[in-house]
């Protein structure tokens, strides 16, 4: 009976361990454990609705990201794709004068139009997605650069001040709108037939078509939803910072990328959850934060980001491994 | 000791959470015999080939291996290979950048092998001597291959010779062959035949993984049957009997391997008129040329050949999944335009593709969306789709097509391929075709699951559905058609009734030669 009780107990351990999104929270809670111990304030709402407001940057386009890594395919343009569109929302304020609604829309437009371009290039001219959405990052630095003349650009007309200072149950409605969109996300994956569609050509993209599925245009949707989502990123960082300037966003592609594989959306593609996406970013974004307020020395930050990354990807290899010894 | 066995397996048992995949299974191979080893899918077969190539290091099972009476521990393939037992796989896996000879000695390359244990000295490859060896060793196993061949360029069956070569240049005691035989013409399979019994005359042991029963009959000397993870029996050569060796394998009779039909031919459903199809690669050259042919409702029309005519590339055309040139497609006497599978689905036309691996499955997925996935728009309200509705849906194909499996949570790589194939059946009838494309349908599969597959055939004919299927092995080609197409190189050659085609009658139109096959300017065709 105690054998029983207690095989049953480890039983419920291993699952939650097999749990993805359980899985990553496990490194999370070590970096806040360990942290807590070098600064015992750290536990205090301040510090957490910091980490937790500041996440929505990268968290956007890391949303975007995993939408084409479930398809098979890579984005290397979200960053700069977001610079662009945040320049273009900027512009649209400064220097046409339009309300706050146009602005924006434009904003989601230049995402979804430089989307657009790549997928259409990967699907239907049949480019990797890696040389084209490099390719796409280049053309959106080098556009963000020239449109804005290397200056930031103030959107002061757009009196958004106030809505950013905001803080709606202590954090920002940036922060809710991106907790909006990891649901809608998980909707879409999840529930609809879009998100079957998706998850099957990621999975295997030759079977798919033979299915009957259309494998180009599911892909092309991706894109430009990814588009959509570097776009909203873009626009986060213009509105919290009141003005855009075409240095920002570099390198958040690679970010978004780590988050998605420390979030177990499978680099092969077809597999993975918003909601683990979600943890992804809150993982890495976390880490950053406490090497910040640890006063590590920035070099050194580096290092340890990565060194924490790779052991969370191992923790994940294993987990996955443990499972597939269970399932057989 | 008696100097009996070459290689010896005693009482081995591998388990897998919830399988007992092999139950004591023993195995034993004599000096220069060739083994057969014959089972269904699931029977055991792979897992015991993968203990002795030491792909499940030693110590994951229990049991052992003997190699000359020796006790050997293999861990790893490299240590199977040094022992002194060598494994083909069922899958070509070639170097495609290099050439033939480098293929071979590519885990070799300072060819040890050759000059015993000798170091080589420098970190440069001995070319001369290893093209050299090469050719040696091709010469002296009866391998017709060119050892600076481009390897991109071999036919299925030269890259199967090519597998066989490499684990050849190791000099095993053993060789295991894997299923070799599956995509290969009949004259690659007699070359194939001549191969090993080479071997064999030069005293190397062969054991000869196989579906089919002619193989066994025809090559091997001794046989064992392996069903359920256990050993069932072994016969030698004299006592082969095709009945008692299918019984043992299945566990049952089949009386009738090739079931009878009752169907009614009803109206022509489905035609193709002068299908024209351009080489994908090569310029101004016809892969398809001009094919025409029928359909009627509740008919099975087998597309017959010789692998390459241009079979599967008429099926892929008019699936959609290669684009047409030229021609008509005529659904109820309607014409329809086909550019890519959505739109073949979306007029009624289904195609289970002749490779599983490939085009067949999400192996990430278990059964259920696997099934339900062809068809989701049955099954969605508005656009979302709910867990049950999958269920709801996959179910009674998931019974009719009497796919074993637990449930229909079980994720599909972990089936047979029987059963894999009835999954694959099963997502194309998902759309409720009224035209349905089989190519090679039972490739790779057992005597039971063929069995079943036959069944499922005429139930679909009886309900009307109009059949097109191609099969390279011809007894069954000729049994489930009830009118043949014979196609050689990309023309239709022609058709026969099924009162009219004999095996002869097929091979004639089969091997009939095309001339001007490269000018599709000209029209007309001759025959040799």
């Amino acid at each position: 009976m105690n054998e029983k009780q207690k095989s049953n107990k480890s039983d419920i351990l291993l699952k939650l361990f097999l749990n993805p999104e359980i899985g990553i929270m496990i490194p999370i809670l070590i970096v806040c454990v360990i942290t807590t111990m070098l600064k015992p304030n750290f536990l205090t709402w301040k510090y957490i609705s910091s980490i937790l407001v500041g996440s929505v940057f990268i968290g956007a386009a890391t949303l975007g990201e995993c939408l084409i890594i479930m398809s098979g395919e890579i984005d290397l343009s979200v960053g700069m794709n977001g610079c662009l569109a945040g320049i273009v929302m900027a512009m649209a304020a400064s220097e046409w004068h339009l309300p706050l609604i146009p602005c924006l829309l434009l904003c989601l437009l230049t995402g979804a139009a430089v989307g657009l371009l790549n997928g259409f290039c990967v699907c239907h001219l049949g480019l990797s997605s890696w040389i084209t959405t490099l390719a796409t990052q280049f053309i959106c630095q080098g556009l963000a650069v020239t449109i804005s003349q290397g200056a930031p650009i103030s959107i002061m007309s757009l009196n958004t001040g106030e809505f950013v200072r905001a803080k709606p149950l202590g954090l920002s409605w940036m922060f809710f709108i991106f907790i909006a969109l990891i649901i809608l996300l998980d909707i879409l994956i999840r529930r609809t037939r879009y998100g079957y569609y998706l998850r099957s050509v990621g999975g295997n993209q030759d079977a798919s078509v033979m299915a009957g599925l259309n494998a180009k245009r599911i892909k092309l949707i991706a894109f430009v939803l990814a588009g959509v989502f570097a776009a909203v990123s873009g626009m986060f960082d213009t509105l919290n910072a009141g003005a855009m300037n075409a240095a920002f966003g570099g390198g958040r592609e690679f970010r978004a990328i780590i988050c998605c594989a420390v979030g177990g959306i499978s680099m092969a593609g077809g597999a993975g959850s918003s909601f683990g996406v979600a943890l992804g970013v809150l993982l890495f974004h976390t880490l950053w934060y406490c090497l910040r307020i640890l006063d590590v020395n920035t070099n050194l930050q580096l290092v340890l980001i990565g060194l924490i990354l790779v052991m969370s990807v191992i923790m994940d290899t294993q987990r996955k491994r443990l499972e597939a010894r269970k399932m057989v | 000791m008696e100097r009996g066995y070459v290689l010896e397996a005693v009482d081995i048992t591998k388990r897998f959470p919830g399988v007992l995949a092999n139950d004591s299974v023993c195995l034993n191979v004599k000096y220069g015999e060739v083994l057969g080893l014959i089972g269904e899918n699931g029977a055991g077969k792979s897992t015991l080939l993968k203990i002795l190539n030491g792909i499940y290091p030693h110590g994951s099972y229990e049991g052992k291996l003997l190699l000359e009476g020796k006790e050997i521990a293999p861990t790893c393939t490299m240590d199977a290979m040094k022992e002194g037992i060598g494994y083909v796989p069922q899958e070509t896996n070639v170097l495609k950048n290099f050439s033939v000879a480098e293929n071979i000695y590519m885990s070799d390359l300072r060819l040890e092998k050759i000059h015993g244990n000798r170091q080589s000295k420098t970190p440069f490859v001995n070319f001369k001597e290893m093209y050299r060896a090469c050719e040696e060793l091709l010469r002296g196993n009866k391998i017709d291959l060119n050892p600076k061949a481009d390897v991109r360029k071999l036919s299925v069956g030269q890259q199967q010779m090519l597998m066989i070569a490499r684990a050849l240049a190791t000099r095993p005691k053993v060789l295991i062959l894997d299923e070799p035989t599956t995509s290969l013409s009949s004259s690659d399979v007699e070359r194939l035949f001549e191969v090993v019994r080479n071997l064999k005359e030069n005293g190397t042991s062969v054991i000869f993984v196989t579906h089919k029963l002619d193989e066994i009959l025809e090559l091997t000397d001794r046989v064992t049957i392996l069903r359920d993870g256990k050993n069932i029996s072994t016969f030698e050569k004299k006592e082969y009997d095709t009945a008692k060796i299918i019984a043992d394998m299945i566990g049952r009779e089949i009386s009738d391997m090739y079931p009878e039909r009752e169907n009614k031919i009803g109206e022509e459903v489905f035609r193709v008129e002068d299908l024209t199809v351009e080489h994908p690669y090569i310029a101004n050259r016809d892969l398809i040329h001009k094919v025409s042919f029928s359909v009627r409702a509740g008919e099975v029309v087998g597309l017959g050949g010789l692998v390459g005519a241009g079979r599967s590339e008429v099926c892929s055309a008019i699936y959609g999944m290669m684009p047409i040139k030229s021609g008509k497609i005529f659904l109820n006497r309607r014409e329809i335009h086909i550019r890519n599978s959505e739109d073949a689905v979306r007029n009624g036309i289904s195609m289970v593709s002749e490779d599983r691996k490939r085009y067949g499955l999400n192996f990430r997925w278990d059964i259920q969306k696997n099934i339900v996935i062809s068809n989701l728009k049955a099954i969605s309200k508005a656009y979302f789709v709910s867990d049950k509705s999958i269920v709801d849906r996959a179910k009674p194909y998931f019974d009719d097509l009497r796919v074993k499996a637990p449930s229909l949570n079980t994720r599909v790589a972990t089936l047979s391929g029987g059963n894999q194939q009835k999954v694959v059946i099963a997502r194309a009838l998902n759309t409720e075709p009224k035209v349905i494309i089989l190519d090679e349908p039972t490739k790779g599969i057992d005597v039971g699951s063929k069995n079943e597959i036959y069944q499922l055939i005429n139930q679909l004919a009886s309900q009307g559905a109009a059949i097109i299927m191609i099969s390279s092995e011809l007894p069954e080609l000729m049994a489930m058609s009830d009118r043949f197409v014979i196609m050689a190189e990309g023309h239709v050659a022609g058709e026969l009734n099924k009162e009219e085609a004999r095996e002869a009658s097929i091979m004639q139109l089969a091997t009939k030669t095309f001339k001007n096959v490269s000018k599709p300017g000209k029209e007309e065709t001759k025959d040799e």
